[in-house]
Protein backbone atom coordinates (compact mmCIF):
# COMPACT_ATOMS: atom_id res chain seq x y z
CA UNK A 1 0.00 0.00 0.00
CA UNK A 2 0.87 3.86 -0.66
CA UNK A 3 -0.63 6.09 0.60
CA UNK A 4 -0.79 9.65 -1.38
CA UNK A 5 -2.09 12.72 1.38
CA UNK A 6 -2.51 12.75 4.76
CA UNK A 7 -6.24 11.75 5.19
CA UNK A 8 -5.45 8.77 2.73
CA UNK A 9 -2.79 7.72 5.60
CA UNK A 10 -5.18 8.18 8.67
CA UNK A 11 -8.03 5.99 7.04
CA UNK A 12 -5.89 3.32 6.39
CA UNK A 13 -3.96 3.73 9.86
CA UNK A 14 -6.44 1.86 11.86
CA UNK A 15 -6.94 -1.13 10.13
CA UNK A 16 -3.41 -1.73 8.81
CA UNK A 17 -2.72 -1.51 12.77
CA UNK A 18 -5.34 -4.36 13.50
CA UNK A 19 -3.90 -6.34 10.72
CA UNK A 20 -0.38 -5.85 12.04
CA UNK A 21 -1.08 -7.14 15.45
CA UNK A 22 -3.72 -10.15 14.25
CA UNK A 23 -6.15 -8.65 16.61
CA UNK A 24 -9.61 -9.34 16.03
CA UNK A 25 -11.19 -6.04 16.29
CA UNK A 26 -10.67 -2.49 16.59
CA UNK A 27 -12.70 -0.05 18.91
CA UNK A 28 -11.86 2.47 16.27
CA UNK A 29 -14.84 4.22 14.92
CA UNK A 30 -13.53 5.91 12.53
CA UNK A 31 -13.16 9.39 13.69
CA UNK A 32 -10.48 11.42 14.73
CA UNK A 33 -10.41 15.04 16.40
CA UNK A 34 -7.85 17.62 16.30
CA UNK A 35 -7.09 18.69 19.63
CA UNK A 36 -5.56 21.87 20.12
CA UNK A 37 -5.27 21.38 24.04
CA UNK A 38 -3.54 19.48 26.21
CA UNK A 39 -4.21 16.34 24.31
CA UNK A 40 -1.40 14.71 22.04
CA UNK A 41 -2.69 11.48 21.49
CA UNK A 42 -6.11 9.93 23.54
CA UNK A 43 -8.00 6.97 22.51
CA UNK A 44 -11.12 7.44 23.71
CA UNK A 45 -13.41 5.05 25.03
CA UNK A 46 -16.14 5.95 22.99
CA UNK A 47 -14.09 4.62 19.64
CA UNK A 48 -12.69 8.63 18.55
CA UNK A 49 -9.26 9.37 18.15
CA UNK A 50 -7.79 12.26 19.19
CA UNK A 51 -4.46 13.66 18.01
CA UNK A 52 -3.03 17.41 18.78
CA UNK A 53 -2.53 19.44 15.73
CA UNK A 54 0.63 20.72 15.99
CA UNK A 55 2.37 18.04 17.38
CA UNK A 56 1.13 15.11 15.46
CA UNK A 57 -1.02 16.18 12.81
CA UNK A 58 1.22 18.89 10.93
CA UNK A 59 4.43 16.69 10.97
CA UNK A 60 2.00 14.19 8.83
CA UNK A 61 0.66 16.95 6.69
CA UNK A 62 4.18 18.61 6.01
CA UNK A 63 5.62 14.70 5.35
CA UNK A 64 3.08 14.41 2.35
CA UNK A 65 3.71 17.80 1.36
CA UNK A 66 7.41 16.73 0.64
CA UNK A 67 6.53 13.52 -0.42
CA UNK A 68 9.76 11.85 -1.30
CA UNK A 69 12.03 14.42 -0.72
CA UNK A 70 15.27 14.20 1.16
CA UNK A 71 14.77 15.64 4.93
CA UNK A 72 17.15 16.16 7.56
CA UNK A 73 17.08 13.52 10.44
CA UNK A 74 15.30 16.16 12.86
CA UNK A 75 12.45 16.11 10.47
CA UNK A 76 12.21 12.76 9.83
CA UNK A 77 12.44 12.10 13.60
CA UNK A 78 9.50 13.99 14.25
CA UNK A 79 7.25 12.54 11.51
CA UNK A 80 8.36 9.23 12.96
CA UNK A 81 7.24 10.24 16.36
CA UNK A 82 4.03 11.04 14.95
CA UNK A 83 3.49 7.88 13.36
CA UNK A 84 4.59 6.08 16.99
CA UNK A 85 1.46 7.82 18.58
CA UNK A 86 -0.85 7.24 15.86
CA UNK A 87 0.21 3.39 16.37
CA UNK A 88 0.48 3.69 19.96
CA UNK A 89 -3.28 4.56 20.18
CA UNK A 90 -4.51 2.37 17.90
CA UNK A 91 -3.28 -0.52 19.43
CA UNK A 92 -5.59 0.49 22.84
CA UNK A 93 -8.72 -0.02 20.86
CA UNK A 94 -8.04 -3.46 19.46
CA UNK A 95 -9.10 -6.23 20.99
CA UNK A 96 -10.71 -9.74 20.39
CA UNK A 97 -14.01 -10.84 18.80
CA UNK A 98 -16.68 -9.74 21.44
CA UNK A 99 -14.84 -7.12 23.57
CA UNK A 100 -16.42 -4.31 24.56
CA UNK A 101 -15.24 -0.97 25.05
CA UNK A 102 -17.63 -1.05 28.41
CA UNK A 103 -15.79 -3.42 30.05
CA UNK A 104 -11.95 -2.74 28.94
CA UNK A 105 -13.30 0.79 30.58
CA UNK A 106 -13.99 -0.20 33.77
CA UNK A 107 -10.89 -3.14 34.19
CA UNK A 108 -8.68 -0.53 33.21
CA UNK A 109 -10.11 1.75 36.48
CA UNK A 110 -8.37 -1.42 38.61
CA UNK A 111 -5.03 -1.37 40.04
CA UNK A 112 -2.40 -2.19 37.82
CA UNK A 113 -4.45 -2.27 34.37
CA UNK A 114 -3.36 1.25 32.95
CA UNK A 115 0.58 0.65 33.72
CA UNK A 116 -0.27 -2.93 32.14
CA UNK A 117 -1.79 -1.56 28.97
CA UNK A 118 0.66 1.52 28.57
CA UNK A 119 3.35 -0.84 28.80
CA UNK A 120 2.32 -3.49 26.66
CA UNK A 121 0.68 -0.96 23.78
CA UNK A 122 3.67 1.40 23.61
CA UNK A 123 6.64 -1.87 23.93
CA UNK A 124 4.45 -3.58 20.81
CA UNK A 125 4.61 -0.25 18.82
CA UNK A 126 8.41 0.31 19.45
CA UNK A 127 8.83 -3.06 17.97
CA UNK A 128 6.28 -2.86 15.43
CA UNK A 129 6.56 0.92 13.86
CA UNK A 130 9.06 -0.02 11.26
CA UNK A 131 6.96 -2.27 9.75
CA UNK A 132 4.07 -0.43 10.56
CA UNK A 133 5.72 2.61 8.40
CA UNK A 134 6.67 0.25 5.65
CA UNK A 135 2.60 -0.89 5.01
CA UNK A 136 1.29 2.31 4.88
CA UNK A 137 3.61 2.68 2.26
CA UNK A 138 5.38 5.91 4.43
CA UNK A 139 9.04 4.84 3.74
CA UNK A 140 8.47 5.85 0.18
CA UNK A 141 7.27 8.67 0.97
CA UNK A 142 9.59 9.78 3.66
CA UNK A 143 12.93 8.33 2.27
CA UNK A 144 15.12 7.86 5.07
CA UNK A 145 12.43 7.08 7.81
CA UNK A 146 13.26 3.61 8.82
CA UNK A 147 16.85 4.88 9.64
CA UNK A 148 16.10 7.52 11.77
CA UNK A 149 15.43 6.62 15.97
CA UNK A 150 13.04 7.77 18.28
CA UNK A 151 13.34 7.51 21.95
CA UNK A 152 9.85 5.80 23.33
CA UNK A 153 7.92 6.92 26.18
CA UNK A 154 6.53 5.33 29.51
CA UNK A 155 9.58 4.34 30.83
CA UNK A 156 8.52 3.56 33.98
CA UNK A 157 6.39 0.92 32.57
CA UNK A 158 7.93 -0.46 29.54
CA UNK A 159 11.20 -1.98 30.83
CA UNK A 160 8.82 -3.50 33.40
CA UNK A 161 6.88 -4.91 30.90
CA UNK A 162 9.50 -6.33 29.05
CA UNK A 163 10.96 -7.78 31.69
CA UNK A 164 7.66 -9.65 32.95
CA UNK A 165 7.02 -10.68 29.43
CA UNK A 166 10.03 -11.88 28.31
CA UNK A 167 10.04 -14.24 31.76
CA UNK A 168 6.93 -15.89 31.04
CA UNK A 169 8.14 -16.53 27.22
CA UNK A 170 10.59 -18.75 28.90
CA UNK A 171 8.73 -20.08 31.34
CA UNK A 172 6.31 -21.43 28.88
CA UNK A 173 8.59 -22.30 25.77
CA UNK A 174 7.44 -19.08 23.46
CA UNK A 175 8.80 -16.85 21.32
CA UNK A 176 10.57 -13.24 21.73
CA UNK A 177 8.41 -10.80 21.60
CA UNK A 178 5.23 -13.79 21.30
CA UNK A 179 3.18 -12.67 24.84
CA UNK A 180 3.87 -8.85 24.48
CA UNK A 181 2.02 -9.44 20.84
CA UNK A 182 -0.94 -11.55 22.82
CA UNK A 183 -1.76 -9.03 25.39
CA UNK A 184 -1.82 -6.46 22.71
CA UNK A 185 -4.83 -7.77 21.26
CA UNK A 186 -6.72 -8.01 24.48
CA UNK A 187 -8.51 -5.14 26.00
CA UNK A 188 -7.80 -4.12 29.88
CA UNK A 189 -10.64 -6.36 30.38
CA UNK A 190 -8.57 -9.82 29.14
CA UNK A 191 -5.00 -8.93 29.43
CA UNK A 192 -4.79 -9.68 32.98
CA UNK A 193 -6.27 -12.83 33.00
CA UNK A 194 -4.11 -14.01 30.16
CA UNK A 195 -0.99 -12.32 32.43
CA UNK A 196 -2.23 -15.05 35.44
CA UNK A 197 -3.11 -17.53 33.12
CA UNK A 198 0.39 -17.38 31.13
CA UNK A 199 1.87 -17.58 34.77
CA UNK A 200 0.00 -20.45 36.35
CA UNK A 201 0.26 -22.84 33.18
CA UNK A 202 4.01 -22.27 33.55
CA UNK A 203 3.82 -24.09 36.97
CA UNK A 204 3.23 -27.58 38.35
CA UNK A 205 -0.09 -25.93 39.57
CA UNK A 206 -2.95 -27.11 37.34
CA UNK A 207 -2.02 -30.57 37.79
CA UNK A 208 -1.56 -29.93 41.46
CA UNK A 209 -4.16 -28.21 43.29
CA UNK A 210 -7.92 -28.70 42.79
CA UNK A 211 -10.44 -27.07 41.35
CA UNK A 212 -11.00 -23.47 42.83
CA UNK A 213 -8.14 -23.05 44.52
CA UNK A 214 -7.56 -19.61 45.28
CA UNK A 215 -3.56 -19.45 43.68
CA UNK A 216 -4.45 -17.52 40.37
CA UNK A 217 -6.30 -14.67 42.86
CA UNK A 218 -3.01 -14.43 44.72
CA UNK A 219 -1.03 -14.33 41.86
CA UNK A 220 -3.08 -11.50 40.08
CA UNK A 221 -2.53 -9.51 43.38
CA UNK A 222 0.85 -10.00 43.31
CA UNK A 223 0.97 -9.00 39.46
CA UNK A 224 -1.80 -6.07 40.26
CA UNK A 225 0.21 -4.70 43.16
CA UNK A 226 3.45 -4.54 41.30
CA UNK A 227 2.57 -3.09 38.23
CA UNK A 228 0.28 -0.43 40.00
CA UNK A 229 3.60 0.41 41.94
CA UNK A 230 5.36 1.78 38.33
CA UNK A 231 3.67 4.88 38.64
CA UNK A 232 5.55 6.15 41.72
CA UNK A 233 8.30 6.44 38.91
CA UNK A 234 6.10 8.28 36.21
CA UNK A 235 7.45 11.78 37.64
CA UNK A 236 10.67 10.80 37.43
CA UNK A 237 13.76 10.86 34.64
CA UNK A 238 13.65 8.40 32.20
CA UNK A 239 16.77 6.87 33.10
CA UNK A 240 15.79 6.86 36.41
CA UNK A 241 12.38 5.26 35.81
CA UNK A 242 13.17 2.72 33.64
CA UNK A 243 16.04 1.42 36.46
CA UNK A 244 13.35 1.48 38.91
CA UNK A 245 10.84 -0.34 36.45
CA UNK A 246 13.66 -3.37 35.60
CA UNK A 247 13.90 -3.70 39.72
CA UNK A 248 10.45 -3.70 40.45
CA UNK A 249 9.75 -6.12 37.68
CA UNK A 250 12.74 -8.07 39.18
CA UNK A 251 11.10 -7.95 42.62
CA UNK A 252 7.46 -8.93 41.70
CA UNK A 253 9.05 -11.90 39.76
CA UNK A 254 10.23 -12.95 42.87
CA UNK A 255 7.33 -12.54 44.64
CA UNK A 256 5.62 -14.94 42.05
CA UNK A 257 8.48 -17.22 42.30
CA UNK A 258 7.67 -17.66 46.02
CA UNK A 259 4.12 -17.73 45.95
CA UNK A 260 4.10 -20.55 43.17
CA UNK A 261 7.08 -22.32 45.36
CA UNK A 262 4.67 -22.06 48.73
CA UNK A 263 1.81 -23.26 46.30
CA UNK A 264 3.50 -26.21 44.72
CA UNK A 265 4.92 -27.19 48.01
CA UNK A 266 1.94 -27.43 49.69
CA UNK A 267 0.74 -30.32 47.49
CA UNK A 268 3.89 -31.88 47.93
CA UNK A 269 4.46 -31.71 51.30
CA UNK A 270 5.96 -34.85 52.56
CA UNK A 271 3.32 -37.24 54.39
CA UNK A 272 6.55 -39.25 55.92
CA UNK A 273 7.78 -36.06 57.82
CA UNK A 274 4.25 -34.47 58.30
CA UNK A 275 3.03 -37.35 60.47
CA UNK A 276 6.09 -36.83 63.21
CA UNK A 277 4.98 -34.38 65.69
CA UNK A 278 8.81 -33.46 66.98
CA UNK A 279 9.98 -32.85 62.91
CA UNK A 280 6.12 -31.07 62.50
CA UNK A 281 6.86 -28.85 65.54
CA UNK A 282 9.97 -27.94 64.06
CA UNK A 283 9.40 -27.66 60.27
CA UNK A 284 5.77 -25.55 61.51
CA UNK A 285 7.78 -23.07 63.19
CA UNK A 286 8.23 -20.19 60.80
CA UNK A 287 11.58 -18.27 61.40
CA UNK A 288 11.69 -15.26 62.61
CA UNK A 289 11.37 -12.46 59.99
CA UNK A 290 14.56 -11.00 59.07
CA UNK A 291 13.94 -6.99 58.89
CA UNK A 292 14.64 -5.60 55.61
CA UNK A 293 14.04 -2.59 53.29
CA UNK A 294 10.36 -2.78 52.08
CA UNK A 295 9.80 -3.21 48.62
CA UNK A 296 9.27 0.40 48.03
CA UNK A 297 12.17 1.31 49.96
CA UNK A 298 14.28 -1.32 48.21
CA UNK A 299 13.26 0.32 45.26
CA UNK A 300 14.30 3.77 46.17
CA UNK A 301 17.63 2.56 47.17
CA UNK A 302 20.70 3.19 45.36
CA UNK A 303 23.04 5.50 44.60
CA UNK A 304 21.10 7.99 42.73
CA UNK A 305 19.29 10.27 45.35
CA UNK A 306 15.60 10.54 44.84
CA UNK A 307 14.66 13.81 43.01
CA UNK A 308 11.97 16.61 44.12
CA UNK A 309 9.33 14.74 42.55
CA UNK A 310 10.26 11.62 43.49
CA UNK A 311 10.39 13.61 47.16
CA UNK A 312 7.27 14.57 46.69
CA UNK A 313 5.42 10.80 46.46
CA UNK A 314 8.31 9.62 49.19
CA UNK A 315 6.09 7.99 51.99
CA UNK A 316 4.15 5.97 49.68
CA UNK A 317 3.55 2.37 50.92
CA UNK A 318 4.92 -1.07 49.67
CA UNK A 319 2.65 -2.77 47.11
CA UNK A 320 1.12 -5.61 49.38
CA UNK A 321 0.34 -6.60 52.56
CA UNK A 322 -1.94 -9.81 51.57
CA UNK A 323 -1.65 -12.87 53.15
CA UNK A 324 0.59 -13.72 50.10
CA UNK A 325 3.20 -11.67 50.47
CA UNK A 326 3.51 -11.36 53.96
CA UNK A 327 5.30 -14.49 53.89
CA UNK A 328 7.70 -13.04 51.78
CA UNK A 329 9.97 -11.69 53.92
CA UNK A 330 12.83 -13.59 53.15
CA UNK A 331 13.84 -13.37 49.00
CA UNK A 332 14.15 -16.56 47.20
CA UNK A 333 15.59 -16.44 44.45
CA UNK A 334 18.93 -18.10 44.98
CA UNK A 335 18.38 -19.07 48.33
CA UNK A 336 17.63 -22.72 49.68
CA UNK A 337 13.73 -22.84 51.15
CA UNK A 338 14.34 -23.36 54.27
CA UNK A 339 10.83 -21.76 55.78
CA UNK A 340 7.37 -23.37 55.88
CA UNK A 341 5.57 -22.11 53.02
CA UNK A 342 2.22 -20.45 54.07
CA UNK A 343 -0.05 -23.17 52.87
CA UNK A 344 2.03 -25.87 54.32
CA UNK A 345 2.10 -24.12 57.69
CA UNK A 346 -1.64 -23.86 58.28
CA UNK A 347 -1.92 -27.50 57.52
CA UNK A 348 0.45 -27.50 60.00
CA UNK A 349 -1.90 -25.18 62.12
CA UNK A 350 -4.74 -27.69 61.57
CA UNK A 351 -2.84 -30.84 62.39
CA UNK A 352 -1.42 -29.55 65.55
CA UNK A 353 -5.13 -28.18 66.26
CA UNK B 1 3.11 19.05 45.73
CA UNK B 2 1.74 16.85 48.23
CA UNK B 3 -1.52 14.84 46.46
CA UNK B 4 -4.63 16.54 48.70
CA UNK B 5 -6.09 12.89 49.26
CA UNK B 6 -3.35 11.39 50.76
CA UNK B 7 -3.48 8.44 48.47
CA UNK B 8 -0.63 6.07 48.87
CA UNK B 9 0.70 4.43 45.74
CA UNK B 10 1.55 1.33 45.90
CA UNK B 11 -0.39 0.53 48.19
CA UNK B 12 -2.36 -2.75 48.30
CA UNK B 13 -4.62 -2.42 45.82
CA UNK B 14 -7.42 -4.08 47.85
CA UNK B 15 -7.00 -1.11 50.45
CA UNK B 16 -7.10 1.43 47.79
CA UNK B 17 -10.62 3.16 47.21
CA UNK B 18 -11.44 3.64 43.55
CA UNK B 19 -12.49 7.30 44.78
CA UNK B 20 -9.08 7.73 45.90
CA UNK B 21 -7.58 5.97 42.72
CA UNK B 22 -9.59 8.88 41.01
CA UNK B 23 -8.75 11.41 42.58
CA UNK B 24 -5.00 10.98 42.66
CA UNK B 25 -4.97 10.52 38.73
CA UNK B 26 -6.96 14.00 38.35
CA UNK B 27 -3.79 15.34 41.04
CA UNK B 28 -1.48 13.84 38.72
CA UNK B 29 -3.37 15.22 35.52
CA UNK B 30 -3.00 18.29 36.99
CA UNK B 31 0.80 17.84 37.51
CA UNK B 32 1.97 16.38 35.03
CA UNK B 33 0.34 19.43 32.52
CA UNK B 34 1.92 22.00 34.46
CA UNK B 35 5.39 19.89 33.81
CA UNK B 36 4.80 20.15 30.36
CA UNK B 37 3.96 23.68 30.26
CA UNK B 38 7.34 24.50 31.94
CA UNK B 39 9.58 22.01 30.31
CA UNK B 40 11.96 23.40 28.21
CA UNK B 41 13.04 20.38 26.09
CA UNK B 42 9.82 19.13 23.51
CA UNK B 43 11.08 15.82 24.76
CA UNK B 44 10.04 16.07 28.13
CA UNK B 45 7.46 18.10 26.96
CA UNK B 46 6.04 15.00 24.86
CA UNK B 47 7.19 12.69 27.58
CA UNK B 48 4.90 14.77 30.10
CA UNK B 49 1.94 15.21 27.79
CA UNK B 50 1.91 11.14 27.27
CA UNK B 51 1.32 10.19 30.63
CA UNK B 52 -1.30 12.86 31.21
CA UNK B 53 -3.16 11.66 28.07
CA UNK B 54 -3.02 8.17 29.94
CA UNK B 55 -3.90 9.73 33.33
CA UNK B 56 -7.20 11.20 31.18
CA UNK B 57 -7.98 8.40 29.89
CA UNK B 58 -8.16 6.90 33.19
CA UNK B 59 -9.94 9.57 34.76
CA UNK B 60 -12.54 9.25 32.06
CA UNK B 61 -12.98 5.46 32.78
CA UNK B 62 -13.46 6.18 35.92
CA UNK B 63 -16.19 8.45 35.42
CA UNK B 64 -18.25 6.69 32.88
Amino acid sequence: MTTSSVDELLAASGETARVLASADQSAWNGRIVESTGAILGLAHWDGTLYLDGETILDPLRQLYEHAGEQQPTATLVRYRESLATLLHEHGHFLGPSGSTQEAAREAFTKPGSRELEEGVTEAWAQDHLDEYIHRLGVDKVAPGIESVRAGGYYAAFVPAVRKLTSDLESRNDLSRGEVIDLLNRQTAAGQFPLLVTLVYNSTRLPDLEPVGADTRSRLESILRAGLDHLDAYELTASGFAAAKSISTADQLLDYLNQEIQSAESAYTFSPLHADRAPTQATACTLPPPVPTASPHEAALSGPTPPSPHEAALSGLAPPSATRSQSARLHPARGRPVTALTSHAHERCRERNG
Amino acid sequence: MEHPSGTTLGSTPAATTAAERQARADWLITEFGRLAAQADDPRDQARFRRTADSLVRLAIAFRS
